[in-house]
């Protein structure tokens, strides 16, 4: 069990070389064994992110720094000192984190088999999905902010080309999949700005980019009150051994015992042993702020608080970039033109979670920088109310659940502005069970409408071959068919009985209905917002509060209104009619998602309600992550905000359900009930042309880009730089010295000494010729002229001899 | 007027005139048959030159084969007589001729002012080699004018031949004379500056054809050495057989005895008598394979006292074109007592013999050593020319070749191009070929 | 014993005569015949310095003049028969297709 750790470079390794067989040897081993090798290389990953949790909590929860054999000094730079390993660490936080990719990520594999049968690019799919693995776990896993970087890139990779998997569909939706990928990735680019400027304020500021350094105890304040606990059980026990008729040279022993155990192991419980540059960042950034330190610029220096304040909001660009929060949060409905798995597993459990994640990391950063934590909380907790408003207005059954991931975000981010970190966590791992859930289901879903809308018009010919997700079937209709809006769904309830019951177990999860997991979760942070503007005179604290109260009275309003729209009442449309349940290999890891949903909220169950801590446990998830988040502390449990929230939500579903229930769901024609009413009217259009956000921005940065762009390409570039510059100076002084070269020079010199030579020698041989006349007694008499001539030559000396 | 000039001045005026005549005659047969009087004059003055051997392949291959392929040629074209002469070139024959006689004034002139003869002819500096018969000194350094030729040469061994220095030679007007040289023989016990023997020799240089060739017998014991000269004789003997030569290197004269029968004592034959210590005796060439089994060293004068057997005939060998020297001499056995034991033994130092100049047997050995590499040449050369003249007399090689007519005529490119692609590639009035216009597809906004 | 000098100036006379034969016959074997003469006369100085030096390489040289003229005669007549199948002459003076 000590070897475990070992394995962690392979947790990386096994999704890649599952990528690479299926890149290359994939399209030639058909789809069943793609499928195979790719949910096997994400099976064995959750398998050996299971074996690490084992260690981890038979190891007192030690993190471990583990360096692979190879790459292990992965940017070196001597004569700077700058040395960044490829160090893997595998601590509490990183293992929730593997814990929660590869197994929800393995169940969404599965699920994929099922759901990308009979596409044409089968095989690539899975290779991307392995690709992702492989950059998410190097995101969790890498000890250093340039892993965590190159992780945060190469997901945002795969999410581009997921996102525009479907990049050949025809009628224009093509387009629409490939502008969506595009979007994703400009907008991610502005993230990514901030995150690398933080890198390098990180770097400038401490000299390293190591979270801590192998050795170091992430969290000393932890370490020294379980040290503390220990040493009192231990007195304890000694002084229940002093009344015991113990013998003398037993004590004797014991203590001889301990020196030894002592001189053989030295245990710290602090970090004072080791000098302060040598400490990872966080170490470093604790003594800072207990010394005082002055962070120097060069021209200026600043107080270290500052940096601070600097490096997080940094660091919150990056954040609201990558987990879509305002104002960048306009690319994750986009991005729901990829295939649905990739919608769970990327752009609702996984991947979007990456900028909680890094919060998370950093929450000593955070728990330092007030400034940009209450910062921190207004955006999230207005993501979350904002997002949540714009669900209820829309009819694509994946965009509201896009809307509501991107709000259930917001509550995580908002978590880590009132310093709820295992909140967040918590949030993050429930969240990321009942929101693949939801969008499995809603794959379901739409794969059951597509069967449908082909059953209901291929009545004739019935073709089995497969059904592609184009809708390209029937290129004479008129009107494309959208199998994702709800306006063409309804009663769906018995056609798919089980994708019904695990959606509905999904919605309430995600409603926080007791007692399912979102139900925990949401109280959680509920109550650390309140405890928040209560303790800590936060007014951050009681704005989010109030904020996310709204926004989950929203999320059940918009949840339960998909229910209704989706799952109840009669079919609106043939297809829905006809739609089949769909197979069961994505019918399990529904079941298992629902089963997850349900119970998920357990393993952090609050102290002292209705006696569930002495069934699960109390706050484990919590005391789990304390050991390598340093703020992580567990909230108490507050009775009323719970009974409040829960009374919000089971409110706003008996309104929905008031409002669209009982066959009311949509009324006159395909109109929203609340669109037609007066008094609400201007309200939904609001939210369903989504607040004018795409299109502020457009007014705002778009346009004049573009207009900014054209000037620079058509006047600038074009008129100025090819039409006059090129044209006039270079062109025509070009054209100025090849006149000049041309004719006196090359004509007059060059051509007329070439000429001639030619001439003189074709003149000396026409002279010269004649001798040639092919006779061999002419030639032979040349020859013996030569020949008397040398012999003279080489006699010369004898007559010069002879003469003199 | 010497016989050797009369026949120069009687071959020469016969050559010369055969080529004159050659020149003259209308008749090519003629020409032919008077180019080989002029050989067989050519190869008359090869034989006075010392070169047999050329003088017999002269008059076979030159005189005899290639002559009669010229005579088969003409007789087989019928062109012994050539038709009118042309009057194209008159002004030739006089350049010509004056051409070819300044040609001859001039290496006339270079030839007497050269003054070949008196050039001095050539000299053999004396080689020597020097054998190890030192009864007790056992290996020995050999130094010759200073220079060490042999490092430990022990007992019974013989150096190489080493060529000293050419001794000065002055001549004046033909008249040869040498002063000869002296050289310095050290001999060292080996491995030490402690002199043995240092021995004054002078030796000469020779301007005949004679080896000039010595062996030093280095013999008597260390604390008396002495050195003797023997002129080694190397010329090549009669056929199939060898030299030998005797040197007694030993402390008392020997007899050689031939016990050429067992049984009659009256048969045996003294090969040699009373053979004194350092000297040498040179036999009558011996012939090759001689069982020398039956010989034997005896005491001078008392041929029952035989000190030793020449009875290996691995050892003791008469050798076709070998000139031995068969040195008898004793060796110091330490056989326990203070001074130990003198053993008689007999040393055969072997030379080949020098081959005969201008003769077969030198050629032969001169071609198959050191011009090995230029016969291989020269048997390609005349495979290649024999290979030459059979492609130049094939009929068809001068035929004219059948022409192919057609000739393949160059397309237009697009034609080409159009063979490949299947289509025509220019429309008529189309000035640029174009790919067929796609379908546009216009970029549709995101959003429903 | 005849002096060296006496043979190389008979060799220089041969070889003249050689040198004239070339140039003024016309008849092609003629000519082939002149050049033997000319590398006879080569051969008996070649000859007569062998033994002037005491040296048997000149007679080599002599040896291997020999094979190379017949190597020489074989292909030139070969050439000339070829010649007279085509022009039914071997006078010289009438091939002339490579002026100038």
């Amino acid at each position: 069990m000590e070897t475990f750790p070992q394995l962690v470079p392979l947790i990386v390794l096994i999704p890649l070389v599952g990528m690479l067989i299926n890149l290359f040897a994939g399209p030639r081993l058909g789809e069943r064994a793609v499928g195979i090798i790719g949910s096997t290389a994400a099976g064995l990953s959750f398998l050996i992110a299971v074996l690490l949790y084992l260690y981890l909590i038979n190891n007192d929860y030690q993190a471990v720094v583990v360096n692979p054999p190879f790459l292990n000094a992965w940017i070196t730079i001597p004569s700077g000192g700058t040395f960044i390993p490829w160090q893997m660490r595998v601590d509490t936080l990183s293992v929730t984190m593997m814990l929660v990719v590869t197994g929800v990520g393995t169940l969404i594999h599965i699920y994929a088999i099922g759901y990308m049968h009979g596409d044409p690019r089968f095989a690539r799919f899975f290779s991307y999905l392995n690709l992702f693995f492989v950059f998410m776990l190097v995101l969790v896993t890498g000890n250093n902010f340039l892993m965590m970087f190159v992780g945060w890139e190469g997901v945002g990779l795969c999410s581009y080309l997921l996102i525009g998997f479907w990049f050949d569909k025809t009628r224009g939706e093509g387009w629409k999949n490939s502008n969506a990928a595009r979007k994703a990735m400009i907008v991610n680019r502005i993230g990514d700005f901030g995150l690398l400027m933080a890198i390098f304020l990180i770097f400038w500021t401490f000299g390293t980019l190591d979270y801590f350094t192998p050795g170091e105890i992430a969290n000393p304040h932890l370490a020294e009150e379980l040290a503390h606990e220990a040493e009192a059980e231990h007195e304890a026990e000694a002084a229940g051994e002093i009344g015991a008729p113990a013998e003398g040279n037993a004590a004797e022993a014991v203590t001889e015992g301990e020196a030894e155990h002592a001189a053989a192991t030295v245990v710290y419980t602090n970090n004072d042993h080791i000098k302060t540059e040598q400490l990872g960042v966080f170490g470093q950034t604790e003594r800072f702020l207990e010394e005082g330190h002055d962070v120097d610029f060069g021209p200026f220096s600043l107080p270290f608080e500052t940096v601070l304040v600097l490096i997080t909001l940094f660091m919150l660009l990056g954040a609201t970039g990558k987990s879509a929060q305002i104002p960048l949060f306009i690319w994750l409905p986009d991005a729901m033109a990829g295939p649905t798995p990739v919608s769970a597993l990327i752009h609702a459990a996984t991947m979007v979670t990456a900028g909680v994640y890094m919060m998370v990391r950093s929450n000593v950063f955070y728990h330092n920088a007030e400034l940009t934590s209450l910062v921190v909380a207004l955006i999230g907790a207005g993501t979350a109310i904002v997002a949540g408003f714009i669900a209820i207005g829309q009819w694509d059954i994946k965009r509201v659940l896009a809307y509501s991931t991107i709000s259930q975000l917001g509550f995580m981010v908002a978590a880590v502005g009132v310093g709820a970190y295992s909140a967040a966590m918590f949030h993050l791992v429930t969240h990321a069970f009942f929101k693949a859930l939801l969008f499995l289901g809603s794959g379901s879903v739409i794969h059951g409408m597509e069967h449908g809308h082909h059953h209901a018009h291929d009545h004739a010919a019935h073709d089995d071959h497969g059904h592609m997700k184009q809708a390209d079937h029937h290129p004479d209709e008129d009107k494309p068919f959208d199998a994702q809006d709800m306006r063409n769904m309804g009663g769906l309830r018995h056609r798919m009985p089980v994708t019904f019951w695990t959606y509905l177990i999904g919605t309430l999860a995600l409603a926080g209905i007791f007692p399912f997991a979102g139900f925990w979760s949401k109280d959680e942070i509920l109550a650390d917002s309140w405890l928040a503007g209560l303790f800590d005179n936060n007014v951050g604290g009681y704005i989010a509060f109030a904020l996310l109260l709204a926004a989950a009275f929203f999320t059940a309003f918009y949840m339960w209104r998909q229910m209704e729209l989706v799952f109840f009442g009669q079919p609106r449309t043939a297809a829905a009619e006809h739609a089949p349940e769909s197979a069961p290999v994505m019918l399990v890891p529904l079941i298992v998602l629902a089963f997850l949903s349900l119970m998920g909220g357990f393993i952090n169950t609050p102290a002292n309600v209705l006696g569930l801590d002495t069934l699960f446990g109390a706050h484990r998830l919590t005391y789990f992550l304390e050991h390598s988040v340093v703020n992580a502390h567990a909230a108490e449990f507050q009775l009323p905000i719970a009974l409040g929230a829960l009374a919000l939500a089971v409110v706003a579903i008996l309104l929905a359900r008031a409002i669209y229930g009982a066959g009311h769901a949509l009324v006159e024609g395909s109109r929203d009930p609340l669109a037609v009413r007066p008094e609400t009217a201007p309200v939904w259009s609001l939210a369903n042309a989504r607040l004018y956000w795409d299109e502020t921005y457009y007014r705002l940065f778009e346009g004049p880009f573009n207009r900014l762009s054209r000037f620079l390409a058509d006047t600038l570039d074009w008129s100025f730089w090819h039409d006059y510059f090129h044209n006039v100076i270079i062109g025509k002084g070009f054209n100025g010295i090849g006149q000049l070269l041309a004719r006196p020079v090359d004509l007059g010199i060059v051509d007329g000494a070439v000429n001639g030579i030619g001439r003189l020698a074709r003149w000396s041989a026409g002279r010269l010729r004649t001798v040639q006349t092919g006779y061999v007694r002419t030639y032979a008499v040349t020859v013996l002229l030569g020949v008397v001539l040398v012999v003279v030559l080489l006699l010369l000396p004898l007559f010069t001899r002879a003469g003199g | 007027m010497t016989m050797d000039v009369a026949l120069f001045i009687t071959v020469g005026v016969v050559a010369v005139a055969a080529a004159v005549m050659m020149l003259l005659s209308e008749n090519a047969v003629h020409s032919a048959l008077f180019l080989i009087i002029n050989f067989m004059g050519v190869a008359f003055l090869y034989l006075m030159l010392d070169a047999p051997f050329l003088t017999m392949i002269q008059i076979a291959v030159y005189a005899g084969a290639i002559m009669v392929l010229f005579l088969f040629v003409i007789m087989l074209l019928g062109a012994e007589k050539l038709g009118e002469p042309t009057r194209q070139f008159r002004w030739l024959a006089p350049v010509s001729l004056a051409l070819a006689l300044a040609f001859l004034v001039i290496t006339s002139i270079a030839i007497i002012q050269g003054r070949i003869d008196l050039q001095g002819p050539a000299t053999q500096p004396p080689a020597l080699r020097v054998v190890n018969a030192l009864t007790d000194a056992g290996a020995v350094d050999v130094y010759l004018n200073g220079e060490r030729v042999a490092p430990a040469l022990p007992f019974g061994e013989a150096t190489e031949y080493t060529v000293l220095p050419a001794a000065a030679v002055v001549a004046v007007d033909g008249a040869e004379a040498d002063t000869g040289r002296e050289y310095t023989l050290t001999i060292n016990a080996a491995g030490t500056d402690t002199a043995l023997m240092t021995s004054p020799l002078v030796l000469a240089s020779r301007t005949d054809r004679q080896i000039n060739a010595y062996t030093v017998v280095a013999h008597g014991t260390s604390s008396a050495p002495q050195a003797s000269l023997v002129s080694d004789n190397l010329e090549t003997t009669d056929n199939r057989a060898g030299r030998l030569t005797l040197f007694n290197a030993f402390e008392r004269p020997v007899d050689l005895w031939n016990f050429r029968s067992e049984t009659n004592p009256d048969d045996d034959v003294a090969v040699t008598t009373d053979l004194a210590p350092g000297s040498g005796v040179e036999l009558a060439a011996i012939p090759e394979n001689t069982d020398l089994r039956a010989w034997a060293f005896t005491e001078a004068g008392n041929k029952e006292a035989v000190l030793f057997r020449l009875n290996n005939p691995e050892v003791y060998r008469i050798r076709r074109d070998e000139a031995q020297l068969l040195v008898f001499a004793g060796e110091h056995i330490a056989d326990g007592t203070e001074q130990g034991s003198i053993r008689p033994v007999a040393l055969p130092v072997a030379s080949r013999a020098a081959a005969d100049f201008g003769g077969p047997h030198g050629a032969g050995e001169l071609l198959f050593t050191r011009y090995m590499l230029p016969v291989q040449l020269l048997a390609v050369l005349l495979l290649v020319a024999m290979i030459g003249a059979i492609v130049l007399t094939h009929k068809e090689t001068f035929q004219p070749r059948r022409r192919d007519v057609r000739r393949r005529v160059a397309q237009p490119l697009t034609t080409a191009i159009s063979a490949q692609v299947g289509q025509d590639v220019l429309q008529p009035g189309e000035e640029t070929p174009r790919l067929p216009p796609q379908e546009d597809e216009q970029p549709q906004p995101v959003g429903d | 014993m005849v002096q060296t000098e006496a043979y190389v100036i008979l060799s220089a006379v041969l070889f003249v005569l050689g040198v004239m034969g070339v140039l003024l016959k016309r008849n092609a074997i003629l000519v082939y015949m002149s050049v033997e003469l000319m590398l006879n006369a080569a051969n008996l100085a070649l000859v007569a310095f062998a033994r002037q030096w005491n040296q048997m390489d000149g007679q080599m040289f002599v040896f291997f003049v020999m094979t190379v003229a017949a190597a020489e005669v074989a292909i030139g007549l070969a050439l000339i028969v070829a010649i007279f199948r085509t022009k039914r002459s071997t006078n010289i003076d009438q091939l002339h297709q490579m002026e100038g």
